[in-house]
């Protein structure tokens, strides 16, 4: 006799979505779910055949042998809890040579002021933490501000890093999130020297690029990183750069121009991005100035947008809906810190501060600009590894924020693909707007069932994607 | 002002509870065999017929929910318990 194994559920329009623990689905006809609940032995023997293969159902004499396969399950896709703390970002200055509208960071956007940046003592203290996270596998990601303007320190921190890890031989990846304003010949020579991955912004055609992104010269942002990531790609290749957008209330109805200017970039990928409510973003209300449900209309054409492309022979992926899809496609998760479960805050990134404080996330440090240091985990130059990522603090941190316990998340079909960002609840709380991130997963995670739904094309694109193939790879 | 009666013998008071901190906009009275909801606002047949629907699958998500408990339970022990090899 069949019996049924923990899912959970959701109607999706004329359908309805089942969801595992594991993050297996399957749609089901609705007249179907009584009979199904109630006495599962009454389905039909395809239907049963797929609840079976999927882990929805289980015949009673082998309960140990289909929970031990879902327990393994279970583990593979929390396997990046084994592997503690892999993102390091270092900020390296506040001082900025743009002044965005909505900088994340607070940023200091006039003179240069030497006293924003991190010196020499604390990058060293820095470099020693991270070599004694326990993850083989090491990013260290350089922020700022504008990273470029403490070149020296970035530089200091590379090789101190590189001897370091000539006993410890693990595998370092280096990350440089610049606005690509000032990279001269010697930066770039460097960056390339050490195999350093670029990541910058491009919010959309110069016209949006530059609303927010506002020069302090009287020269275009656009123009100027443009001309840079052309030369990075053409001397480099497309795989050493990628981009991130921010979506604004002038880009929101604009998505599919956006998309055509990454194109034309050369880029191969977009993350449709909405506005964090941090930084400048929080005290101007830019973050406000559309929303979730104006977000979510905007972001399903800008993906049916990029779906069309890619079904017309041009690869072009997007991240949010990426870094669901691995979750959704395959047994696995992603080292995405801002959706985990248990948060990835502290466990999966950490962030050290120009004057040596460490916190949970990249958002964190933006609120202790602001002297709110409550996810300030410790200080490189005060306390040891231990002190600080064995602090009671990061412990009640992480253990308070698994969605799986959380009352506010029972019931949820998305749990096994969905997380908790700590940080982002905090100041949701903070600015009356709780829920606004649920609402967007929710939002994006309904989006992408109901077009696997619609058309296996686009399930095939969604494919290509996780795979990082062509689309038409993928179909043969 | 618009009332729907809910038969007690399909519905329970967490059904209830539930549908109602996700719409709260409405009182519930309790009868011996029936629950009233009373809302401050009027709406179509078609309307009704939605909040009934939404009722009923939190129902169904209880009868789940509960039923689920234990192998989850076994379940995470499982997959997160340390391995031990004697």
């Amino acid at each position: 006799m069949v019996k049924l194994l923990p899912f959970r559920f959701k109607y999706l329009g004329n359908t309805l979505l089942l969801v595992n623990e594991v993050g297996q689905f399957l749609y089901l006809d609705p007249l179907l779910f009584t009979d199904l609940i109630t006495n599962p032995t009454l389905i039909n023997e395809d239907l049963k055949f797929e609840m079976l293969g999927k882990g929805f159902l289980y015949e009673e004499e082998y309960f140990e042998q289909a929970t031990d396969e879902l327990a393994i399950k279970l583990r593979t896709k929390k396997e990046f809890l084994s592997n503690f703390t892999s993102l390091h970002i270092v900020v390296l200055t506040q001082n900025c040579n743009s002044n965005c509208s909505y900088c994340h960071a607070s940023s200091h956007s006039a003179s240069i002021d030497k006293s924003l940046n991190m010196d020499i003592k604390t990058a060293r203290k820095v470099c020693e933490t991270i070599m004694q996270t326990p993850s083989q596998s090491i990013k260290i990601e350089f922020q700022g501000g504008e990273p470029t303007l403490n070149f020296n320190v970035l530089a200091y921190i590379v090789e101190y890093l590189e001897a370091l890890n000539r006993r410890t031989k693990k595998y370092l990846e280096f990350v440089i999130c610049t606005n690509l304003l000032e990279i001269d010949k010697p930066i770039f020579e460097y960056l390339k020297k050490h195999n350093i991955y670029i990541s910058t912004s491009i919010d959309g055609p110069q016209d949006i690029h530059d609303k927010h992104r506002r020069p302090i010269n009287k020269y275009s942002n656009y123009l100027l990183a443009e001309a840079n990531i052309k030369k990075i790609i053409n001397t480099w290749g497309k795989d050493k750069l990628s981009a991130l957008m921010t979506i604004t209330k002038e880009s929101l109805n604009r998505l599919g121009e956006c998309v055509d200017t990454y194109i034309s970039l050369g880029l191969d990928s977009i993350f449709f991005r909405p506005i964090n409510p941090y930084g400048l973003a929080e005290k101007s209300r830019t973050f406000s100035s559309y929303s979730v449900e104006q977000y979510l209309v905007a972001y399903e054409q800008g993906l049916r947008y990029i779906l069309g492309l890619n079904l017309n022979g041009i690869c072009i992926r997007e991240e949010y809906a990426t870094i669901f899809l691995r979750k959704i496609l395959t047994p696995f998760s992603t080292g995405f810190v801002d959706i985990q479960s248990p948060t990835g805050n502290g466990i999966g990134c950490a962030v050290y501060d120009i004057d040596g404080n460490v916190y949970v996330s990249d958002e964190s440090r933006m609120l202790g600009r602001l002297g709110d240091y409550s996810f300030c985990i410790g200080n490189v130059l005060e306390d040891n590894y231990k002190e600080i990522f064995n602090s009671e603090k990061l412990h009640n941190l992480v253990t308070d924020n698994i969605i799986e316990a959380d009352y506010r998340c029972w019931g949820c079909p998305y749990i096994p693909y969905c997380g908790r960002d700590a940080v982002r609840s905090y100041q949701e709380k903070r600015l009356s707007v709780e829920g606004s991130n649920c609402n967007i997963h929710k939002g994006i995670l309904d989006i992408l069932f109901s077009l696997i739904r619609e058309n296996t094309d686009y399930e095939t694109v969604f494919w290509s994607w996780v795979t990082a193939r062509n689309y038409k790879d993928v179909v043969l | 002002m618009k009332k729907i009666v809910l038969s007690k013998s399909l519905l329970s008071r967490n059904a209830i509870v539930n549908y109602l901190a996700k719409s709260p906009i409405f009182t519930v009275e309790e009868l011996e065999s029936e629950w009233i909801l009373i809302f401050s606002i009027d709406f179509s047949v078609e309307e009704e017929n939605t909040i009934k629907k939404k009722i009923f699958e939190e129902e169904q998500r209880l009868f789940l929910e509960n039923q689920f408990v234990i192998i989850r339970n076994i379940l995470y022990r499982k997959a997160f318990s340390p391995i031990n090899d004697g």
